[in-house]
């Protein structure tokens, strides 16, 4: 017997206990931010658009979240992501501030370095939260302002990350895209999970980031995420794997599997046309398995995965861009672009939490 | 030279000429500005010197230099200024509200602040437990209810982190007009003591100056009466009244000058001799800093400019108004006049004693007492001023006519009463505060002696830095209790945790203000624990309430089941059983250790063999050590007392002296029927005994009333702790007598001039 089986035959005994890993070594990501909030997600109320780009706030979580892809002139990535939570609070409730609290993720990677800042600010107090008219999102010196009354794009960021400032047009062409059924999101199979969740994938950002003083003229494409739910913070919600795809020839697609303790994990996504057209995919339409782990942060995180949707010829191998994406905020959690290949190719976004 | 100059210099130099025979009254004059200026010049270095120490402030491990405040009352701090600072870019604030010892501080944003370390501490943590956990109180708790930031405006925003002065700059321009930057000093705990400590030395140093401007008065009348007849020869003589005016004011100049530059050197030089003193008394009374002898020269002499132009102030105000009425004639108050407005005068009385009676209850903080302590002691001048003649009068008047001395003697310290009121106040005040705190100083001294025997229940006491349990070594020679202790910090504010022993038999040995009746059951099940009074007052917790304590297994809430005193420590202390604490501690403050005598020397063999520095201490005298430091401790308040009251009695003197002028040409008369000048003397000195002891039965109560407030009040807000008031008739009475002895003994000194004069009187006649 010579080392290489001795080597084939490990990695075949392992594997398939990292595989049972994803669910059964995951901890619950805001179990400790759980609050009494229980306003449900239902098909009867889907999502309507402009008026549910705002805050929610008989929910428990919600996000409004953009990740951006882009280049300097020099074809040197600047991968970013930029994030606002709303957590409600309701024992926070005061004559000093409301009873929610605002916590913003600015997190910059370049080929060498990652520059990550975490904001906390409570609603009410005039630090965070959101204005419309235009539709303006804010912590602190961080802010998301639009230039049309109702709606988000287009818009101006302003935001920093560490040494770095960020400051960025934003612009949309084609239209938002509703998941599962008008913005229905399920989480599970039984549907007891579920969230409010609508996208803009085709967004195309321009303007300057400046790193420890030198300036970068940057552009690229991007992708927005709104979501609202009041189960994901249940302690019973482990983490999910989720992806936001962009594919050279113009699709995109957002996937995840999501992991709920006692339950099966749940795949589902959303196929979307280059024209804007979309498709929402089942668990038995859509597979979404780890292929390689890496040790991150002291933990075992799977970097490469492999996608597959039989039923459109898609079946694809992501790559982190860097293995070390984590960012060690309060609820730490694995955020990092990656690039595919296999059937398709492109790049794109992947989230990791729970690990 | 001028004319009007060399008049200026005649005029001074008569007016100088008269000190050979006459210098008592600019003598007096330079003594009661030197008292003053010498006190207040203590009490300002004392502060000075203490607050130049103030610790550094912490939050989360992130110090805290500075705070961004309103610049005045008029336009307050907002949270939208917080808000706009932090959407500018400032983001290094949090803001914070402060009332006592309550600091709440907005934990959600201090939360990016603080390090990654302290940030991850508890991921399931609320920011309100995690801000417990670090100390802290979450500005929600505090704006509950009714309390708004209407009611209760934002105290400034903490920039937290270190600041380079580039860094500085640029945050200062970037306030409002309305905001400033500004060192940033937390006003609790040891540096509330501290302020208290100061409190007090202000209201020490304004009572001296209280008694000292009642002894230039009294000296500038005195000295005015003397000079009348120079005076009324040098109008005669052609020199102006304004001329007059200008000279007696340059020899005020000249003796305020020498009266406050000697005092501010006597002030500094007492500071100086006592800062080893003050150094303790900041370290173990206040758990502060104290660092004296560094003085500047130009600024005690700006000091002493100071004192001197308030003196000369003082005295150019009482030379304008008087200088017409010597020259005219002598004015005093008629007896008739007074008597006319009687009952107006007693309303008054009645009304401003109302006010002592009520305002007592009402008084809330330690400002608000020393207030009323000055409240408490005009009404007493009032009383004195008012009364006194009265009740004097109602005493002369039961003296029968056939006793013809002396029924003119009562009847005469009737009147003199009326024109020895200055002088009378003087001594009521400084009697009844002399009084006050001996009464106050003996009821602690009683209380901690008592609580010392109670609370020390072993034998010996081990005291060491030895790094580890002793008590839990093996074959200690006798067995050994550990004190073990962990301090915290809980709503901003550092809370000793101490054990106690769990058995049974020591719950004799805790002297409790109060307990709930299953107070040990629960503290023995580790449900309830017994909290110290700084803690109880400060927080205003009581029996039942609930405190939270982070321990080693997270936030931990317990019951108060007792209260106790905790004389002499200006930490909050709460104790638990020692089989929680001994799982999580962080030093041991003590052994006790259960050794008889015979078995002394083999302890100390055995805890030399573990531990050079470590000292084996017999209960008795950590008792007497600590007795002697409570003593060391009130040896500066002591001091001041003792000087109060002498100048008090030099007050009386003074007005005697001058009395004895007055009612020379009556004293002849006596002596030209037959009285011998014995009998006049002890007729005089019957009536000051009779003047004096009236006053000091009148300052009984008053003192009282201030022991009471000095000890339910100002001890209660400034130190957070309270004893019971212990009326000791001997300690009253002894501080009655060394008053009236003083007094007396002064008093004997013009008698014996008087009998001089007597003998010069009759042989010119």
């Amino acid at each position: 017997m010579n080392r290489q089986w001795w080597g084939g035959l490990l990695l075949v005994s392992l594997f398939p206990g990292a595989v049972l890993a994803q669910q059964n070594n995951r901890t619950s990501l805001f179990g400790g931010f759980k609050a009494n909030n229980q306003a449900t997600v239902s098909s009867e109320q889907p999502v309507s658009l402009p008026a549910d780009h705002g805050p929610h706030n008989g929910y428990q979580i919600e996000w409004w979240y953009l990740t951006l892809l882009l280049e300097n002139d020099a074809g040197e990535p600047f991968n970013y992501q930029f994030t606002l939570f709303k957590f409600a609070r309701p024992e926070m409730a005061s004559n000093w501030g409301e009873g929610a609290v605002w916590m913003g993720h600015s997190s910059l990677h370049t080929h060498t370095s990652h520059y990550f800042d975490e904001k906390f600010a409570q609603q009410g107090t005039g630090i965070a939260g959101f204005s419309t008219e235009p539709v303006n999102f804010f912590i602190d010196n961080w802010q998301w302002q639009s230039e049309q009354d109702a709606t988000l794009f287009p818009a101006r960021l302003n935001a920093t990350s560490g040494p770095a400032g960020i400051t960025l047009a934003l612009t949309a062409d084609k239209p938002f895209i509703k998941h599962g059924q008008q913005g229905v999101s399920f989480k599970t199979g039984d549907g007891d999970y579920r969230s409010y969740y609508y996208s803009q994938p085709f967004i195309n950002a321009s303007g300057q980031i400046k790193v420890e003083g030198e300036p970068h003229q940057v552009s690229g494409i991007g992708w927005y995420d709104h979501e609202w739910t009041s189960q994901l913070v249940d302690e019973d919600a482990l983490g999910w794997d989720w992806f936001s795809l962009h594919f050279d020839d113009g699709r995109k697609l957002m996937a995840f599997t999501m992991y709920v303790d006692g339950g099966e994990a749940y795949t589902t996504g959303t196929l979307i046309s280059a024209h804007g057209e979309s498709l929402t995919l089942g668990p038995d339409e859509l597979q979404i398995s780890p292929l390689k782990t890496s040790l991150v942060a002291g933990r075992d995180i799977p970097v490469e995965w492999q996608i597959t949707i039989p039923a459109q010829q898609i079946d694809i191998s992501t790559k982190a861009f860097k293995t070390d994406q984590w960012n060690d905020s309060r609820f730490p959690y694995y955020e990092g672009a990656v690039s595919f290949g296999g059937s398709h190719a492109g790049k794109g976004y992947m989230e990791l939490t729970g690990y | 030279m001028s004319r009007a100059m060399r008049v200026l210099i005649l005029a001074l130099r008569t007016q100088l000429a008269t000190y050979r025979a006459r210098f008592w009254e600019p003598l007096l004059i330079i003594v009661a500005i030197f008292i003053a200026s010498a006190g207040l010049t203590a009490v300002t270095l004392i502060n000075a010197g203490a607050s130049s120490q103030l610790k550094q402030f912490t939050l989360g491990d992130v110090p805290v230099n500075f705070h961004i405040i309103p610049r005045n009352e008029n336009k307050p701090l907002r949270r939208s200024d917080y808000a706009e600072l932090r959407r500018q870019g400032v983001n290094a604030l949090v803001a914070y509200t402060q009332t006592g010892d309550r600091l709440a501080v907005d934990t959600v944003t201090l939360f990016n602040l603080l390090p990654m370390a302290n940030r991850a501490a508890s991921q399931q943590n609320s920011f309100a437990q995690q801000a417990a956990l670090n100390g802290i109180e979450d500005i929600n708790q505090f704006y509950q209810g009714d309390v708004t930031l209407q009611t209760h405006q934002l105290s400034g925003l903490l920039v937290m982190g270190a600041l380079s002065t580039e860094q500085y700059a640029l945050l200062e321009e970037s306030l409002p007009a309305h905001l400033q930057l500004a060192p940033f000093v937390l006003t609790s705990s040891a540096n509330n003591l501290s302020d208290s400590f100061s409190l007090n030395l202000w209201a020490m140093g304004a009572l001296m100056v209280l008694v000292s401007i009642f002894i230039v008065f009294n000296a500038f009348n005195l000295l005015l009466a003397a000079r009348t007849p120079v005076l009324v020869k040098l109008r005669q003589l052609g020199v102006g009244q304004a001329l007059l005016l200008r000279v007696l004011q340059l020899e005020m100049l000249i003796l305020a000058l020498v009266g406050a530059v000697g005092g501010v050197i006597a002030g500094a030089s007492l500071v100086s001799a006592i800062t080893p003193l003050l150094s303790n008394i900041y370290r173990f009374l206040l758990d502060g800093q104290f660092s004296g002898g560094q003085f500047s020269t130009p600024r005690l002499m700006l000091l002493a400019v100071v004192f001197c132009a308030i003196a000369v102030m003082v005295m150019g105000l009482l030379i304008r108004q008087r200088l017409a009425h010597s020259l005219a004639r002598r004015s005093y108050l008629v007896a008739a006049f007074k008597r006319r407005f009687k009952p107006v005068y007693n309303v008054w009385l009645l009304l401003s004693l109302a006010i002592v009676a009520l305002g007592a209850w009402l008084v809330a903080s330690q400002r608000e007492a020393l207030l009323y302590i000055g409240l408490v002691l005009i009404a007493g001048c009032t009383t004195v001023v008012l009364l006194m003649p009265q009740l004097m009068s109602l005493v002369a008047r039961r003296v029968s006519t056939t006793k013809p001395l002396l029924h003119w003697s009562m009847h005469n310290a009737v009147s003199l009463s009326q024109r020895t009121r200055l002088a009378a106040c003087a001594f009521f005040i400084a009697l009844a505060a002399n009084i006050g705190m001996n009464v106050m100083v003996d009821s602690f001294r009683q209380a901690t002696e008592q609580w010392l025997e109670q609370r020390l229940f072993a034998p010996f006491y081990i005291y060491t830095d030895f790094d580890g349990d002793l008590s839990a070594e093996e074959g200690t020679p006798v067995p050994l209790l550990a004190r073990y202790g962990k301090d915290v910090r809980v709503n901003g504010q550092t809370l000793e945790l101490r054990s106690f022993p769990d058995g049974a038999e020591y719950q004799q040995y805790l002297m409790l203000d109060n307990q709930l009746p299953s107070a040990w059951s629960a503290f023995h099940a580790q449900r309830g624990v017994f909290i110290n009074q700084q803690l109880a007052y400060r927080q205003g917790l009581n029996t039942g309430d609930v405190v939270s304590l982070p321990l080693n297994t997270g936030l931990q809430a317990f019951e108060i089941v007792g209260v106790y005193p905790d004389y002499g420590n200006p930490k909050a202390q709460v104790l638990l059983p020692e089989a929680l604490l001994c799982r999580d501690y962080a030093l041991i403050s003590a052994y006790a250790a259960f050794a008889s005598p015979a078995e002394q020397a083999a302890l100390e063999s055995w805890l030399k063999a573990r531990n050079e520095s470590a000292r084996l201490i017999p209960r008795e005298t950590l008792i007497e050590q600590s007795m002697r430091l409570f003593s060391r401790t009130f040896l500066t308040t002591d001091t001041l007392n003792l000087i109060t009251m002498l100048v008090a009695a030099l007050s009386f003197f003074v007005s005697i002296t001058l009395l004895v002028m007055d009612i020379k040409p009556q004293l002849l008369l006596l002596r030209s029927v037959g009285v011998s000048p014995f009998r006049i003397k002890l007729s005089l000195f019957s009536q000051y005994c009779f003047i004096a002891v009236s006053c000091a039965l009148l300052a009984l109560p008053f003192a009282l009333l201030l022991a009471w407030l000095l000890v339910n009040k100002v001890n209660r807000f400034a130190f957070h702790w309270t004893y019971p008031l212990i009326l000791d008739p001997m300690i009253i009475m002894q501080s009655l007598l060394i008053g009236l002895g003083l007094l007396l003994l002064l008093m004997a000194l013009p008698l014996g001039r008087l009998q001089a004069r007597f003998y010069s009187q009759q042989e010119a006649v």
